[in-house]
């Protein structure tokens, strides 16, 4: 059996190859290369042990490990250590393994930490302090809003942002991110060569250009359901602070919550209404103690003190920034049937009937005035008929 | 001897002069029937010779020949039955040919003498003068619908012998019968053949009173009610997009309730196509109301556009003047819709076949209704249980180009408990209609001498022409074009609504309050469409 590539010598320090040799297995996750590192000692024992030796190491492991071995014993035999970085290359990935110096500091106080990581673009600044913004795939268009508001705000105050890329609150927050300049950083469940979800292959293909995309699990890998709760403890581990925007009562951003208060990171979350399905998760949170996050303005003041960090926009003046003293700025400009139905409108979005209904105009007058308020960017129609408060941003 | 009679056939949807001829020559007895017929035309030989003999007629065994020209026309159904029957006669010698001079015979016969209803009457009826005659002897079930023709004598004739008396009453001179055949008539003399005539105005009234639904019937729904009213003032096609049981089928079934009248011209057209289909119901002469028809979503490409042998108006068609309505939209196969694109654009449709094109007007309004999506309550997040990917699949089952071809679209919410059980009085549909009817009437009046019947009507060149806005109405348009994102397409049929809202209120001009109003109704455009992605 000839090994090509076993002896080439390539950049980076040897260990380093065998690193991302084992890593770049398929269906390798965290706990069996633990098991094969406890075994063997290094991955360059791996490599170098033999199907005897392997057998051995089944015989010591749980049933579960059998399956493992026939996949590993073929995955020794096709692929060396310089296919596993042609490979790479090929998949315009990088490597860092958790002995390289490159690897994220952060992660490596963390019990579960990856052995490696795979990554598009680049890895979050060490010096920059991040944040994870997260939340609900079916998003309410408030989510929507509110995520991408909290994003750019962010941003401007020059925080890495960090979240899943999934549809919805994460994928809206990181848009809005790239959107503004900044780098934002995605952790996938699947192979960092993978888009999921496709929808946001746009997005996608920008955030390395800033930012970058990152994952544990092998190049190639699908999406699986079991992936996610993993992938979180690492958008966690990457951050300083975590965001839940909108959430259920059984979300997955809870439980990136609630791996963020057992690494010991802030969580915020933005507030629901009473009852509110779609935020249930997000008030227990608030229940529970996690920041409550009032305004873009009071989220980033909080960080500030929570992570020492001075500010980069000066904190603007409580008057003018107050949700209130921004209402009367727009109120100057509008007609009196504008104001009326700016009045009714709210955050949610509704119909026509309902708003002609609460401000008592007729069903013409409301959509005069409805248009006016489109005209002045103080409201929006978020889906056919149904209109809802454009949030100032 | 030989006798001819004119009668006549359906080609597509316009009627052909046929002529029967008859030959009765001595010769070894034969009976043979020609002139390029599909079979059921071939067994009139078998009907007519049962009905004349059961009518008392009795002939001597001759060598018959029967020719139906022009020989280049597929003749298909049993409408010759008459003309066959009288031409046989005619050519015995039972009377002669001065008598059947400038008379149309139609219909079918039974083996015992009786008439039966034909389709297509109205048509060949009202070109009955084209074809030389001013007398036209159809079956008594269709003279409702032939007597609406003024210029030609209309008989209904319930059997044989009735024909038999009238034609031997009108023949003058003598008859040179063929030996051995001899005329028996009826013990008890058959009535004269009866003539109808038909009050357009109190069949209108009779029509619309059957309808049985009304407006004020519909609970809420205010945008959705006045969203109708201006889809039917202006014959613009509408969109409603709604959660399940939110009243959209209601509204769409009282729809009929609100139309505009019909003119004579139109109703005579909706008539004929009709009468042509076999749809005309027997007691109704002249459809004085506009037709309302709802397809299923299973229906065939060829039963929707038109088709078949001989091809027959589709439901498209049988929607001409009128209303098609397309419940659940999205469950429809998309390829049909996409060909209801042609149509909705010319107002006719071609069907193309090996043996001709034929062309069948369609220009109705079309009413389409749909959920947001599969579980139909997106947007509402709190219970819609779609994911992002399945509402934009089921949102593209519909094809932006057909999208792109309506004119309205609105939302239907879900009715409030309070509309609901409240004791509110909404409009009546007569309420509405007084003002459809009006702005109907102004339409006509300022489109008289144009191509053009309605606002929806109006193309690039009429939207120029006819719906010119005035300096504010622009500045605000330019606003709304730049804020919203409106497409070329949009910014026109927000107009064209806008007119139609502006000839409702009775103004002359389009002021910014129409405006405001048509862009709350504009159609769906493609940014609606694809904003349902995440993280967009």
């Amino acid at each position: 059996m000839i090994k090509t590539g076993k002896e080439t010598i390539m950049n980076g320090t040897d260990m380093e190859r065998y690193w991302l040799w084992l890593c770049s297995c398929p269906k390798m996750y965290r706990n069996t290369i633990m098991a094969l590192i406890d075994y063997f000692g290094s991955p360059k024992a791996v490599y170098e042990a033999d199907t005897r030796q392997l057998l051995a190491w089944k015989r010591l492991s749980n049933e579960d490990m059998t399956a493992w071995v026939n996949e590993l014993t073929v995955y020794k035999d096709t692929t060396g250590t310089a296919d596993a970085e042609n490979l790479l290359m090929k998949r315009d990935l990088r490597f860092v393994s958790r002995e390289s110096e490159g690897f994220p500091e952060k992660l490596r106080y963390l019990i579960d930490c990856p052995f490696g990581l795979f990554y598009r673009g680049s890895l979050p600044d060490p010096r920059i302090p991040a944040v994870s913004v997260v939340g609900a795939r079916r998003c309410s268009h408030y989510g929507e809003q509110t995520a991408a508001l909290i994003g750019k705000a962010l941003t401007q105050e020059g925080y890495q942002v960090i979240s899943g890329m999934a549809c919805g609150i994460d994928g809206t927050a990181q848009s809005a991110c790239v959107k503004e300049g900044g780098s934002s950083f995605a952790v996938l469940g699947c192979g960092a060569d993978n888009c999921y979800p496709p929808e946001n292959k746009s997005l996608y293909s920008q955030l390395p250009q800033s930012g970058g995309i990152l994952s544990e699990l092998p190049p190639g890998t699908p999406p699986l359901r079991a992936h996610f709760p993993q992938r979180n403890r690492l958008i966690s581990g990457l951050s300083d602070a975590v965001i839940v925007v909108e959430a259920r009562k059984q979300s997955g951003s809870l439980i990136t919550a609630d791996m963020a208060l057992d690494q010991g990171k802030e969580v915020y979350a933005v507030p629901g209404r009473f009852n509110d399905l779609l935020s249930y998760g997000c008030n227990r949170l608030i229940d529970q103690g996690a920041g409550i996050v009032l305004s873009a303005d009071s989220l980033l003041e909080n960080l500030a003190d929570a992570l020492n960090l001075q500010r980069i926009i000066p904190a603007e003046d409580e008057l003018t920034s107050s949700p209130e003293t921004a209402h009367s700025r727009i109120w100057n400009r509008l007609g009196e049937e504008e104001k009326k139905v700016y009045m009714a409108l709210g955050q949610d979005a509704m119909s026509v009937d309902e708003i002609s209904k609460a401000c008592g105009l007729t069903l013409l007058q409301t959509m005069n005035a409805l248009l006016g308020l489109q005209l002045k960017h103080c409201a929006e129609e978020i889906s056919k008929n149904r209109y809802s408060l454009k949030l100032a941003s | 001897m030989y006798c001819t009679v004119v009668s006549a056939a359906i080609d597509g949807i316009s009627g052909r002069r046929v002529t029967v001829e008859s030959d009765v020559t001595d010769g070894l007895p034969t009976f043979s029937l020609v002139g390029f017929l599909a079979s059921e035309t071939r067994e009139a030989a078998e009907r007519v010779r049962s009905a004349l003999r059961n009518s008392g007629v009795h002939f001597s065994p001759e060598h018959v020949t029967i020719n139906l020209a022009p020989a280049s026309l597929h003749k298909e159904g049993a409408l010759f039955d008459l003309a066959i029957a009288v031409s046989l006669m005619g050519a015995y010698g039972f009377f002669p040919q001065d008598a059947l001079k400038g008379i149309l015979f139609l219909g079918e016969l039974s083996l015992n003498g009786e008439i039966n209803s034909v389709r297509g009457v109205l048509e060949i009826v009202s070109h009955a003068r084209d074809y030389g005659c001013d007398t036209v002897i159809i079956p008594r079930g269709n003279l409702l619908e032939g007597c609406v023709v003024r210029n030609v004598e209309v008989l209904g004739a319930d059997n044989l012998n009735q024909v038999i008396h009238f034609l031997m009453d009108r023949a003058c001179g003598e008859i040179f019968l063929q030996e051995d055949s001899y005329y028996e008539p009826p013990l008890i003399p058959p009535l004269p053949m009866e003539t109808a005539r038909v009050d357009p105005e109190q069949l209108r009234r009779e029509q619309e009173e059957g309808l049985g639904v009304d407006f004020s019937q519909v609970r809420g729904q205010e945008l959705l009610r006045r969203a109708a009213e201006i889809a039917v003032s202006g014959f613009h096609n509408l969109l409603m997009i709604g959660p399940p049981g939110a009243g959209k089928t209601m509204t769409a079934m009282r729809i009929p309730t609100i139309l505009p009248e019909t003119t004579a011209e139109e109703a005579l057209q909706i008539t004929k196509i009709h009468s042509i289909a076999g749809t005309l119901p027997e007691d109704m002469g002249l459809m004085m109301t506009r037709p309302f028809r709802a397809p299923h979503h299973t229906v065939t490409a060829a039963a929707l556009c038109g088709g078949g042998t001989p091809p027959k108006p589709g439901e498209i068609s049988l929607a001409h003047r009128g209303v098609l309505y397309l419940d659940e939209l999205s469950e429809y196969d998309k390829a049909l819709l996409d060909m209801l694109r042609q149509p909705l654009e010319d107002g006719n449709v071609r069907i193309s076949r090996v043996r001709g094109t034929f062309t069948f007007p369609a220009k109705f309004i079309l009413i389409a209704s749909m959920n947001p999506c599969s579980c139909g309550y997106f947007p509402d997040r709190s219970v819609c249980t779609c994911t992002n990917a399945q509402v934009r699949r089921y949102l593209s089952r519909i094809s932006m180009p057909f999208l792109d071809r309506i004119d309205m679209c609105v939302e239907a919410h879900k009715v409030r408990y309070e509309e609901l059980a409240g004791n509110g009085e909404y409009e009546s549909s007569a309420a509405i209609r007084q003002r459809v009817t009006k702005a109907a009437a102004v339409q006509e009046e300022r489109y008289k001498g144009t191509p053009y019947r309605f606002n929806g009507d109006l193309n690039t060149d009429g939207i120029r022409r006819f719906c010119e806005l005035n300096k504010e109405g622009k500045q605000m348009m330019k606003e709304i074009y730049e804020v919203m994102g409106l497409t070329a397409r949009s910014y026109n049929r927000i107009l064209k609504v806008s007119r139609t809202i502006a000839d409702l209120a009775g103004s002359d001009r389009i002021l910014t309050e129409h405006l405001a109003e048509a862009v709350s109704y504009r159609a769906v455009d493609r940014k609606y469409w694809d904003s349902v992605r995440a993280g967009d």
